[in-house]
């Protein structure tokens, strides 16, 4: 049902909108090239990854027993890196964040940290020709992957992070899609979310610890 | 030079003059088709080849390609399983194509926790990504990577975790009383029945349990 209201906000917002978008064409249609199309073409696909967990991802509990830090955060920049393969195999692209701590509720980072997340755009060689839409065999395309519809964290928003230390590349990673970076839209559901969260922390389990043991 | 410019903007009125008129009867038409629409169908497959033939008598077919993962069982098992439903055929073909999944392991996973992970691309073959350490770490056994071989495959024939339940607009985070009502929840709920276009209540209640069954079931499914 929420996602249908949400469709129908869209589409009433999309009609209202257009008659402005009709004037502003009328003015500027020599204004637009062919190669802009071309590029705007390129760079608007979309795609979306799963993610599977072994654990409740609701569960908060759960979520705050697998991260070394739990805080909010401010985004101060975003890392511009691309994600490329020279075959048609796209890798899962990862994108990363400067993020200006403020505020802990598990762990004692502070400072500026890195933040992963996946989901970024990504470059690779299209498989064959799509003749329907213009493309041949082996043309580079960019296309922006999102993990679960998680839009990429934008630079000046505040979340709450729930992250965990990733040794190799020295950063912190987002534990899961969508419910480890909760965007923070103002001071209300700011304290709500970290009362959450804080409450969640008391009741914190190891999801490792908690997974039943299969046969081998 | 102001009669260009005059010109140019009584152009742009009477295109905007004429387009809201003819905007607002489609705005009445799109909302008239849109909540009927929402309210009968799952939302969009997003993938063409599941489209175009209906769900009994006429399944389509997935062509799948094998690298070597260490999850051979895992893959083999989510063919058969799949291909026994009747939903869909499931063909070996090792040539890259649009409707080929490339199964794989990922030397890069991404966060702690996934163990699993389904990329679809425009113009390229879809992804499975099986994430090796972090399935050991879950104490995953053969049942258990058989299910997520079933689980992940099931993804190429537009089953979607339910996302966008996760957010509330009343500022409240999840919505934890609908995901927990579910049979089950340990790791996605199956929330758009959609395949071949058709929404899987078109399913007979025993192909729908089935369906259920073999996506949601989870440790030694």
């Amino acid at each position: 049902m929420l996602g249908s209201k949400r469709v129908l906000a869209v589409l009433i917002l999309a009609v209202i909108s257009l008659p402005s978008v009709v004037a502003s064409l009328a003015s500027d249609d020599d204004e637009r090239s062919d190669s802009e199309s071309e590029h705007t073409q390129d760079e608007s696909q979309i795609g979306m990854s799963q993610a599977s967990y072994p654990f409740d991802i609701t569960d908060e509990r759960a979520l705050v027993g697998s991260a070394d830090n739990v805080f909010v955060g401010r985004v101060l920049k975003a890392q511009d890196r691309v994600s490329s393969s020279n075959t048609p195999i796209a890798p899962v692209p990862q994108s990363q964040f400067a993020v200006e701590v403020l505020d802990t509720v598990k762990g004692n980072l502070s400072g500026t940290v890195t933040v992963n997340q996946g989901g970024g755009y990504v470059e690779y060689s299209a498989d064959r020709d799509y003749p329907e839409d213009g493309v041949s065999k082996g043309d580079r395309i960019r296309e922006l992957i999102l993990v679960d519809g998680d839009p990429l964290l934008e630079p000046g928003k505040e979340y709450m992070f729930l992250t965990a230390y990733d040794r190799k590349n020295d950063w912190q990673e987002l534990v899961a899609s969508r419910v480890g970076d909760i965007e923070l839209e103002d001071q209300a559901q700011r304290e709500a979310v970290v009362e959450t969260y804080e409450a969640a922390k008391q009741d914190q389990f190891d999801p490792v610890e908690a997974a039943p043991t299969s046969e081998p | 030079m102001n009669t260009v410019v005059e010109s140019n903007q009584t152009k742009g009125s009477a295109l905007v003059a004429g387009a809201n008129v003819v905007l607002l009867a489609v705005l009445a038409a799109m909302i008239t088709v849109a909540t009927i629409g929402m309210e009968a169908r799952p939302a969009s497959a997003g993938h063409g080849y599941i489209t175009n033939s209906s769900t009994v008598g006429n399944p389509p077919v997935l062509r799948w390609a094998y690298l070597p993962s260490g999850f051979e069982d895992a893959i083999q098992s989510a063919v058969a399983s799949w291909d026994g439903l009747g939903i869909v055929n499931w063909v070996r073909n090792d040539t890259i194509g649009k409707y080929t999944l490339r199964y794989t392991t990922d030397s890069q996973p991404w966060g702690p926790n996934a163990v699993g992970l389904y990329t679809p691309v425009q113009y390229g073959p879809d992804t499975i990504a099986f994430y090796p350490a972090h399935v050991d770490k879950f104490n995953y056994g053969a049942a258990d990577k058989r299910w997520l071989g079933r689980h992940e495959s099931g993804h190429a024939m537009s089953l979607k975790h339910p996302y966008e339940m996760l957010v509330l607009p009343d500022g409240s985070i999840y919505n934890v009383d609908q995901l927990r009502s579910s049979a089950n929840q340990q790791c996605c709920v199956m929330h758009t029945y959609h395949i071949n276009g058709e929404g899987v209540t078109n399913l007979t209640t025993h192909d729908r349990n089935h369906f259920y069954g073999y996506w949601n079931m989870y440790n030694g499914g």
